[in-house]
């Protein structure tokens, strides 16, 4: 049962030089339960693709197609109906823990509002599930923290605070951010693994947006890859991971260094860079990167083809790629 | 770090009213000069036939004369002259004194650096209005003296800015591989900290300018500085008060020029501040 | 928090010191003497006269016993209004200017603070703009400037206030010097707040708030209220100063008889002790509100108060 739908989404952005399509036609389904990672580098749309879902991009960037949730059409709603899906249905957690808190309230303040806000909760109430969700997310001495504030927690602990401001209204949808780019490897597992809980528990639906492969194949059951803006291929994990069929994913996928290569192997990096903000790019947006592009790729936009996997390209691999790196070496 | 300086001049021309303003303040500073030469009358002289007119064509009195019959447009100009020349004398005074404070102590560092930006924070807390005021009373009514004590005054936040960034700079890698080459010390200050500085500390001393002029203004207002029968647009808008009743132009028209001034420094100042840091705040 | 007021209240002593001895030398050097402008004195009375004020003492001396007699609250006579003391003087004077310029102070802090406010929410529209260009004025309009034009435009073209003179207690003579001395205060504060909360409302944190579905209003109270007036609280310090200096124009053309037309009065007259009595109530005012301002400060943002540390 789709929870998420979103068809056709567009973000566009006026410039000097002209329009930049910051999202490029987008299609993607979230189903209950469900973990989906959606990984590209940096500028690939991938962030801006959910806050144009819930309505929190800039004044100056238009969105236009169809963002569902449920039976209700998020994209162009109006302002009050939006303050109810956010937070409440849907949930987002943000990349850079040490600055999504509000300085000058305390922990406490902060889940109090929130659930006094959505779920009419009193004050007792309110500090009595404050400190259930702090267990929650394995933060120790919840009373303590309660009457911190976000300065004197470091950043692991701030960002196991917005998972559980996420989770205090029981969304639907968790909306993770890069949740954790910006912390310790270490820490990192910790919130990763806070994450698998929580899916598991409440059978919440999740969407993982990250550039990290490693990241997003210990959470995620499905992940689409974006690429300037459009989504290149969409599969199951160990699909993908054992079988990507568009070339960017491939040469992605070699790129990540592995244990047993060589240690004086050069890396693999892909020659290019992705299409500039406001360079209108090729029909297949890879194309000037891929060895494998022709005339047709130049001038025919590839849509993404096929059931459970999914892929836009003219010319997919096919082959799986622990046979194409054997027969290479 | 601050823009590219080749954008500068495109970003400055760009601003509509940064160019408006900075025309208007070149059109003052024209009149400023130019204009006591284009009246016959003198700038002391009272001419008891003529009291208190209004601004009129005929006989050349185009501002109207004062309660002795000075001519307006005369004085006006002459006290425009002398507001934009304390407010730049003052203004390279404290330039020359807060960029040397600044700049050594925030080469020199440590405990120098300390005892010379305590000193600053001490001056800095002070309403330092009344030491100039004290400083009036001290040295009589000597102009170049008050526009050293007004100068005296403003370095102080000169000194924070420089010495912020000569702070910032000394500890870059070019600057300790200079010093490791053995290259001296006033050629390091000469060729790598002052062309770093002097972007913030042009802004700044840009945005000083109104605040001298302003602060030479209020004082030349109270009395306690450019006397009769000079004219300051001080001193002419506190004429002028006393008399607005009867002789309203007296008030309005240096009170006018005052404002166009001031108003034009600040927004030239501005505008050069956003084109050199497009990043603050606005 | 005690323990911030404690070390600031301390280390504004040897500020006093430096103000009290700095004055006191300054005045003393001064070319000229207090009775230079009386006209015709015989230079016997001349001198009978300095010394019944101890002025033929040596400096030393005399600088002892001005210290001596601060701590015992005397500022000494006042070399001009004979019949008074310098402390009878400041007493006279010190609650009308301290009135005046707090009500300016707040009036002037409320008025910008709701304007920037306005203005950064009304972003892109015409009452931004108007806002924008009240900003502008402020800082080339100065109180003096203000003032005369003010009583110009109400008080003479208008009638619905006085043009000058005082009654105590009576509000109509106030309106015109408090909005003298409020309206530069409030345009810089008004330019302040609303640069400040548009950049706070672009913030991170922010987005979080709104992302958690919380209305506009609660957002723009809770959330960005408090760090975005950080800067205006940061500029109240030199915008106390800059009233006490407005004090001085603002009283001597209403003809107010507070401390700042003593002062002035006392600058012309060459008044010592006068002059060096106003200036140290002034600094003391100066010290005392920076320390409030800190305080106000520290409660505004937590990450001081906590740490206890200095700006």
């Amino acid at each position: 049962m789709t929870l998420l739908d979103i068809r056709a989404l567009r973000v566009s952005y006026a410039v000097p030089s002209g329009t930049v399509h910051a999202v490029d036609g987008v299609d993607f389904a979230l189903a209950a339960g469900e973990c989906v990672g959606v990984v590209g580098e940096s500028g690939s749309g991938k962030t801006q693709l959910f806050l144009a879902a819930l309505g929190l991009l800039d004044a100056t960037a238009s969105a236009s197609g169809s963002v569902r949730l449920g039976d209700t059409e998020l994209l162009g709603a109006p302002r009050s109906l939006l303050e109810t899906v956010r937070g409440r249905r849907i949930a987002f957690v943000f990349q850079d823990p040490m600055t999504a808190l509000t300085p000058q309230l305390t922990i406490g303040q902060q889940l109090s509002e929130v659930l006094r806000v959505h779920r009419a909760l009193g004050e007792d109430a309110a500090r009595a599930r404050s400190l259930q969700l702090l267990e929650r997310v394995h933060i120790g001495d919840a009373v303590q923290r309660l009457r911190q504030y976000p300065h004197e927690l470091s950043g692991g602990l701030r960002q196991r605070v917005t998972v559980a401001l996420a989770l205090a209204c029981e969304p639907q949808v968790l909306v993770a951010d890069e949740p954790t780019t910006a912390l310790d490897v270490t820490v990192q597992a910790g919130v990763l693994e806070l994450l698998r809980e929580v899916k598991r528990e409440r059978r919440l639906a999740i969407v993982l947006i990250t550039h990290d492969f490693g990241v997003a194949a210990q959470l995620c059951d499905r992940i689409a890859v974006m690429y300037a803006g459009r989504i290149v291929e969409s599969a199951a994990t160990e699909e993908l991971y054992a079988r990507p069929r568009h070339p960017y994913t491939r040469a992605l996928l070699r790129a990540v260094p592995r244990l047993d290569t060589p240690v004086d192997e050069p890396l693999v990096n892909i020659r290019g860079a992705p299409p500039a903000p406001g360079e209108t790019p090729t029909a297949c947006a890879f194309a000037p990167r891929c060895a494998r592009a022709d005339a047709r790729c130049v001038s025919e936009r590839p849509e993404l083809m096929g059931t459970e996997q999914r892929v836009a390209c003219h010319h997919p691999f096919t082959e799986p790629l622990a046979t194409a790196l054997a027969r290479r070496s | 770090m601050t823009a590219p300086a080749s954008g500068l001049w495109q970003r400055l021309a760009n601003d509509r009213w940064v160019v408006g303003c900075g025309a208007l303040l070149a059109a003052l500073t024209v009149l400023a000069l130019v204009g006591p030469a284009l009246s016959p009358y003198s700038l002391e002289t009272p001419d008891w036939r003529a009291m208190a007119l209004p601004p009129t064509t005929q006989d050349a009195h185009w501002f109207g004369t004062d309660r002795l019959g000075r001519d307006l447009w005369l004085r006006t100009w002459h006290g425009t002259r002398i507001s934009l020349l304390i407010g730049l004398l003052a203004t390279a005074v404290s330039m020359l004194i807060g960029v040397t404070w600044g700049a050594i102590a925030g080469y020199v560092g440590g405990r120098v650096d300390a005892l010379m930006m305590r000193f600053v924070d001490v001056l800095y807390s002070l309403p330092y209005v009344f030491f100039v005021i004290v400083l009036t009373v001290l040295f009589g009514r000597n102009l170049i003296l008050i526009f050293l004590a007004i100068g005296a005054v403003g370095w102080l936040t000169m000194a924070r800015i420089v010495r912020g960034q000569t702070l910032a700079l000394r500890r870059r890698p070019f600057i300790e591989a200079a010093i490791a080459m053995g290259v001296p010390t006033w050629r390091i200050v000469a060729r790598h900290v002052v062309p770093n500085v002097a972007g913030p500390v042009i802004v700044y001393a840009t945005l000083t300018i109104p605040q001298m002029i302003l602060f030479e203004s209020f004082l030349s207002f109270l009395g306690l500085g450019v006397q009769e029968p000079l004219a300051s647009l001080g001193n002419l808008i506190a004429a002028g008060a006393a008399e607005m009743e009867i002789a309203p132009w007296m008030l309005i028209v240096p009170a006018g020029v005052l404002v166009l001034l001031l108003g034009c420094c600040n927004f030239v100042g501005d505008g050069l501040r956003d084109a050199l840091d497009p990043g603050s705040n606005r | 928090m005690l323990r911030l007021l404690a070390r600031r209240l301390l280390g504004a002593i040897p500020t006093l010191f430096v103000v009290v001895t700095a004055t006191f030398f300054l005045i003393r050097l001064a070319p000229g003497g207090p009775f230079d402008h009386d006209q015709g004195l015989l230079p016997e009375i001349h001198a009978n006269f300095e010394r019944a004020y101890g002025l033929d003492q040596p400096i030393l001396v005399q600088y002892g016993r001005y210290l001596g007699g601060l701590l015992r609250g005397d500022f000494g006579p006042s070399f001009k209004y004979r019949d008074f003391t310098v402390t009878e003087l400041i007493g006279a004077g010190l609650p009308i200017s301290l009135g005046l310029g707090l009500t300016a102070i707040v009036c002037a802090t409320l008025a910008g603070v709701l304007l920037g406010i306005a203005g950064a929410l009304s972003h892109r529209h015409w009452a931004d703009l108007g806002i924008r260009a009240f900003a502008v004025l402020g800082v080339a309009v100065p109180s003096f400037v203000i003032a005369p034009l003010l009583a110009l435009a109400f008080g003479v073209y208008l009638g619905w206030v006085p043009v000058a003179g005082w009654e105590p207690g009576t509000l109509r003579d106030a309106l015109l010097p408090v909005a003298a001395l409020a309206l530069p205060v409030a345009a810089f504060v008004a330019r302040l707040m609303r640069g400040s909360l548009l950049e706070v409302l672009g913030s991170n944190f922010i987005r979080s708030a709104r992302a958690r579905g919380l209305s506009q209003w609660r957002i723009v109270v809770h959330h960005a209220l408090r760090p975005a007036l950080l800067p205006v609280v940061s500029y109240l310090g030199p915008a106390t100063a800059a009233v006490l200096a407005g004090s001085l124009v603002v009283e001597t053309i209403f003809g107010i008889p507070g401390m700042g037309r003593y002062l002035v009065q006392g600058a012309i007259n060459r008044d010592y002790t006068l002059v060096m009595g106003m200036v140290i109530v002034f600094a003391c005012l100066t010290l005392l509100f920076n320390l409030l301002v800190d305080l106000l400060y520290g409660w505004l943002d937590p990450r001081v108060r906590i740490a206890g540390t200095q700006r």
